[in-house]
């Protein structure tokens, strides 16, 4: 009883002065903005919202042309960097980690076998074909790479086909070689 | 310190202890050799010894192929239906032979390869729309690599098509209408030499990724991989790697690439098989695509494997 009432003759004259309710006021205010930016910065990527990032790279190049996509390309870059140095699941690791594969192999951790092979077998391909997209010269890059691809995921051409992202890399890859 | 020593010396010197000068000198070099040869023996060290010299001198390969009983029937059929000629194991064998030489093959590991692949049928797959064609079940991204990618895996391979042919007869393809022409996949001498350039490139392939790591490697076992890659695609094997490395760890893993035993037991592990194959694909694919990888590689193994090596064998099947 005796708390109670001392609290409240706290508070009473803590308030009574409109200057501390102001300062109380702007002080809530600055926790949440600062709240909402670390958690901004901190959190990572769904693994829905990172296949959704890729599908938009399908479209980049017909909805904004190369530009677009080397922008949208940039974009995901940032959040497969994200989410690989800190995934919150499982899935989402291999989501991230089957992207990094076939569009950015650098960012695969040194302990995984695969990257080296990405970086040798499409990486400079892709490279390439960015350097002079929409060209002849990129279109034989493409069918390069497409083999290389195939080669590594499905020799045989069974009906398990290419895994999604690899068949996503190369439709996007097809578009930007398309002459 | 030199005052110290000073004073140490006197002091032998004072309690006439200059006979404890040998015992000391000869426990420090006992103790350096010790160490020596300690480090000499590291468990690297034995690992890498173990990789590189008793893989080699004991081969885990059987002389004789097929070395299991379920092939030899299939094989005895084959030849008694003349659904396989005489003539045509007689070239395919002398082809196999001398790409195997050449580029350190295991002949029994490529023999039954080409016998699982196609029951060494060369003209397999010509009369349908087929994806895989010919005696090693290539595809056109086969064809493509050998045509225009070999040199990225291994570019001295290229010299066996011109030590075997005395040209280099590429572009190679599936020439339905010219089965004789050295550039077609239906002649027997060039189905055998590109499917021994495929599977080495694999090899070539994994190799590479293990000697970046200096994790040592039983050759023969790599050679058991090499098939697996050859048949469902080097991602499969590597995504098994990936899986065995992670939730192992590292001197398991290398107990993998160089204990025939721990090899034998991974790919009988149909769980890890699934999961690591789930990261590449949905999972009714990964589940087919995991029992079709453990049956092949089964295939194989017992087939080229030396029977000694294998737990379940006969004793008329064992050599002497």
């Amino acid at each position: 009883m005796k708390i109670t009432f001392l609290i409240g003759l706290l508070f009473k004259r803590f308030f009574y002065n409109p200057q501390n309710t102001i300062f109380i006021f702007l002080a809530l205010l600055g926790s949440f903005f600062s709240f909402l930016l670390i958690s901004q910065k901190t959190s990572t990527f769904s693994s829905g919202e990172l296949t959704d990032s890729y599908q938009t790279l399908l479209s980049s190049v017909n909805r904004g042309g190369y530009s677009q996509f080397i922008s949208d390309k940039n974009e995901l870059r940032k959040q497969i960097e994200k989410t690989l140095s800190g995934p919150e699941n499982e899935e989402q690791e291999i989501s991230a980690s089957n992207i990094a594969l076939y569009l950015f192999p650098d960012l695969l951790p040194e302990s995984n076998f695969e990257k080296n092979t990405a970086l040798g077998l499409w990486a400079p391909l892709q490279a390439e074909i960015e350097r002079r997209p929409k060209t002849p010269e990129a279109r034989m890059l493409y069918e390069k790479m497409k083999s290389n691809i195939w080669n590594y995921e499905n020799p045989k051409v069974t009906s398990a086909g290419l895994s999604k992202e690899a068949s996503d890399t190369l439709q996007i890859y097809h578009e930007l070689s398309s002459p | 310190m030199k005052n110290r020593l000073k004073t140490l010396l006197n002091s032998i010197r004072r309690k006439n202890l200059y006979f404890l000068l040998p015992s000391l000198a000869v426990i420090l070099i006992s103790t350096g050799l010790t160490a020596l040869v300690w480090v000499a023996l590291s468990p690297g060290d034995l690992r890498h010894s173990f990789s590189t010299e008793v893989g080699q001198k004991f081969s885990l390969f059987a002389k004789n192929y097929p070395a299991n009983g379920k092939f030899q029937k299939e094989l005895v059929e084959l030849k008694n239906t003349r659904t396989l000629k005489e003539i045509d194991e007689l070239e395919i064998q002398r082809a196999l032979i001398a790409s195997s030489e050449y580029l350190r093959i295991p002949p029994a590991l490529f023999w039954c390869l080409l016998f699982q692949e196609s029951r060494l049928n060369h003209l397999e797959g010509i009369e349908s729309e087929k994806s895989t064609l010919g005696l090693g079940q290539f595809s056109r991204f086969g064809f493509q690599e050998i045509n225009h990618e070999t040199n990225h895996f291994s570019p001295s391979s290229i010299n066996l098509l011109t030590l075997m042919f005395g040209r280099d007869i590429r572009p190679v393809e599936a020439k339905k209408k010219d089965l004789l022409s050295p550039s077609s996949y239906f002649s027997i001498p060039t189905a055998v030499t590109t499917s021994a350039i495929y599977l080495n490139n694999r090899y070539e392939q994994l190799s590479k990724l293990l000697e970046k790591r200096s994790i040592p490697y039983n050759p023969d076992i790599l050679w058991l991989f090499s098939a697996m890659a050859y048949n469902k695609g080097s991602r499969s094997v590597m995504s098994l790697w990936n899986a065995v490395y992670k939730k192992k760890g590292a001197q398991q893993f290398t107990l993998l690439v160089n204990d025939f035993d721990v090899f034998r037991k991974t790919i009988e592990d149909s769980t890890l098989l699934t999961k690591s194959l789930k990261r590449i694909w949905g999972d009714k694919t990964a589940i087919a695509y995991s029992q079709e990888l453990k049956s092949h590689a089964r295939n194989i193994t017992s087939c080229a494997i030396s029977p000694l090596l294998q737990p379940t064998r006969s004793l008329t099947e064992v050599e002497p």
